[in-house]
């Protein structure tokens, strides 16, 4: 089966398949993003691995490119005759619902019930795990240390939130660990004991800062705010632990990044953005992927009278010869200039692209939501299966 | 082709939220918009809510600024500097200049706000409702029409309001926060309108923004669906080409398969078109595929949300 691959130079992309943890998937929205992951994660499963593919987009997109019905939070094994014919691996698929990440993180950590419910229970709480934006992040950072740590899994394949802001998702673990951090914290929460002389110089500063919090946002909510910090004291350490530890993660070698974008000029340059930004992070794409390029019309650009003439050897009624010659001499050269204009686009990016592979996938009429259809973009990007 | 919904409608309210699923074409429909409002002799102003320069590529004209900048053909459009929408925020719950300085200095406070959940959406709403004001420089402007992010992060943040209401119960931010729970929910002042394409997913994504959005209370407006590619044969040649291409010589072979796989791609965007259409999302536009970019295509599709000459 990887003999497509042997038989050439393996690209970057294949060989990461084998060799990586993690595989980020980058790129501004409805640039094919989850199907491409799926694809990935599908062709990790077809070489061997123990893949798991975890979306955290808000649109519940995967599910229909699997083809699995409505995702779990939790790892779900996609059936195996759904994978591609000789597949050596498995795969599970997963979508992330960050309330219920929340709950489960605070059920896991905290054993006693009635702490563990009180804490569940808490307005705060409440509000923080469901109606607040930024959330759907850190989940995702809380989700992927689990994933690093379960032995069913050895390849990780990331779809990440649609978004404009190159690298939110990268930025959030650091957002995470300092929201949580307990220098923060710990402001909120009253010391026990007999204050020290330093205790107190940093009383002072500390009632500063809670003061003009609590001036914005209320003395009450202050209340609730400091029995919520009080409440949640302990988890805030492992919250902060696991997002440094999946900070590292995906700054450690393990992990690779890919591309994916539209052969158009802005989400090429949206793409190449994201290449700008990891370089500020120490990393860079290992690959650029471009769906649905467009490829050149079968049978060139005719004019007008050549078409006209082909029709007419054809014995086509002649009422209909010239409408028709003027249709599709029109169609082909609308498919030509759009062809034309994705491979230059391309092009742009290869020339762009840093020593990163360009991989493209053809624009196909039917859209690849079935590991089928996936297979077939697949052979395109990396020769297999 | 639908008939040109009345976007004066839409366009008369001072605050025109923008979103849709991501690569559907949300900033050149909010470009458009501020074009075809500057057609009807009002005063738009476009806002960019990703932090960069993006409306120049799309408008042309210079790269705009964190306030209202000149974009010529009437268009003013700004990108919100965040750090700027908080400071404003800030000073209007604090008021008094000295409290507001401590509160934006303190190293401790800047932490926490800066990693805080909610604060830059609450700022980026807060931050529309001025430049509706006649304090934006330039203005007062209307409308504004917001190029908000996609799907997901829109309808979050059209839910901050409420969630920061709930969090704080009573004092100053509660205020200002009900007060911008009041404007985005309010069907004189606001209106989404969501855009899509005339594909499964986009159209999928688009109901689910649409209910969810009502379900915010959030008033819907109209649905631009971008893009639709017309179709290269009128149905009558559809039988013919279909022989043809079984039949027929290379190259008019291929030609006729191309020709039948653009009305495959036209119909099943009408298929998604009359799904969407089904279900009751609000007016309909449409705007036809043409093979252009930036500010070319943004005036195409500005033409195309026009009412017929």
């Amino acid at each position: 089966m990887t003999s497509t691959v042997q038989q050439t130079k393996p690209p970057a992309l294949a060989g990461l398949l084998q060799s990586r943890q993690l595989i980020v998937c980058l790129g501004t929205g409805g640039v094919g993003k989850t199907t491409t992951s799926a694809l990935l994660a599908l062709a990790g499963a077809y070489v061997g691995r123990k893949a798991v593919v975890l979306t955290i987009d808000p649109a519940r997109r995967l599910a229909d490119a699997l083809g699995v019905g409505t995702l779990g939070s939790e790892p779900r094994e996609v059936d195996p005759t759904r994978l591609w014919p000789g597949s050596k691996g498995t795969l599970h698929a997963l979508m992330l619902n960050p309330a219920e990440t929340f709950d489960r993180l605070v059920a896991r950590m905290v054993k006693d019930e009635a702490r563990r419910d009180r804490m569940l229970q808490h307005p705060v709480y409440q509000q923080m795990s469901r109606g607040l934006a930024g959330v759907h992040e850190y989940m995702a950072v809380e989700k992927l240390h689990d994933l690093a740590h379960d032995p069913r899994f050895d390849l990780v394949v990331l779809d990440t939130p649609p978004s404009k802001n190159a690298l939110d998702f990268l930025e959030a673990p650091n957002r995470a660990s300092k929201f949580f951090n307990e220098k923060i914290t710990r402001f909120f929460v009253p010391k026990e004991g007999k204050p020290s002389i330093t205790d107190r110089f940093f009383h002072a500063a500390q009632d500063a800062a809670m003061g003009l919090i609590g001036k914005v946002v209320g003395e009450d909510f202050m209340k609730d705010l400091a029995d919520f910090m009080a409440s949640f004291q302990g988890l805030f350490t492992a919250f902060e632990e696991r997002g440094l530890f999946v900070e590292k993660y995906l700054r450690g070698e393990k992990c690779a990044y890919v591309i994916v974008t539209a052969p158009d000029p802005v989400r090429v340059e949206e793409g190449l953005e994201f290449a700008a930004r990891l370089r500020d992070f120490k990393l860079r794409p290992s690959a650029f992927v471009v769906n649905r390029v467009r490829l050149t019309p079968a049978g060139g650009v005719p004019t007008p009278e050549q078409a006209l003439q082909v029709l007419a050897e054809h014995n086509v009624d002649a009422t209909r010869r010239a409408d028709l010659a003027a249709a599709l001499s029109r169609h082909q050269q609308e498919r030509a200039a759009l062809s034309d204009r994705d491979a230059r686009t391309v092009a742009e990016l290869h020339r762009r692209a840093d020593g990163a592979e360009v991989l493209v996938a053809p624009d196909v009429l039917e859209s690849p939501n079935d590991p089928e259809a996936l297979a077939g973009v697949c052979r395109a990007l990396l020769g297999f299966p | 082709m639908a008939e040109a919904p009345n976007f004066r409608a839409l366009l008369s309210r001072p605050v025109v939220l923008v979103t849709g699923k991501g690569g559907v074409g949300k900033t050149t429909v909010a470009a458009a918009l501020g074009l075809r409002a500057a057609r009807m002799g009002m005063r738009p102003l476009v806002v960019g809510c990703d932090g960069k320069p993006t409306l120049a590529r799309i408008l042309g004209g210079a790269p705009e600024g964190p306030r209202a900048t000149n974009m010529g053909q009437g268009v003013h459009a700004l990108r919100v500097d965040f750090d700027e929408a908080l400071a404003d925020l800030i000073g209007e719950i604090l008021s008094v200049r000295k409290l507001v300085e401590a509160f934006l200095h303190n190293r401790v406070v800047r932490t926490f706000v800066h990693a805080a959940p909610s604060v830059m959406e609450l700022s980026l709403l807060h931050r529309v409702d001025r430049a509706r004001s006649k304090d934006e420089p330039g203005g007062p402007f209307s409308p504004v029409i917001v190029d908000l992010p996609a799907s997901g992060h829109a309808l979050a943040l059209m839910a901050t309001p409420r969630a920061v209401m709930r969090l704080v119960r009573m004092g100053p931010l509660y205020r200002r926060a009900s007060e911008l729970l009041a404007l985005v929910n309010d069907p004189q002042l606001t209106a989404l309108c969501a855009v899509t394409l005339a594909e499964e997913l986009p159209v999928n994504e688009t109901i689910e923004l649409v209910g969810r959005a009502r379900g915010l209370g959030v008033p819907v407006g109209h649905v631009v669906v971008n893009a639709v590619p017309p179709s290269p044969l009128s149905s009558d040649d559809a039988e013919l080409m279909t022989h043809l291409s079984q039949q027929g010589q290379p190259p008019l072979a291929h030609w006729a398969q191309e020709a039948l796989h653009g009305s495959t791609r036209s119909r099943r965007a009408r298929a998604e078109i009359e799904r969407l259409a089904s279900v009751a999302t609000g007016p309909l536009a449409e705007v036809p595929f043409v093979s252009e970019a930036g500010p070319r295509l943004t005036a195409s599709v500005c033409d195309a949300l026009g009412e017929k000459v």
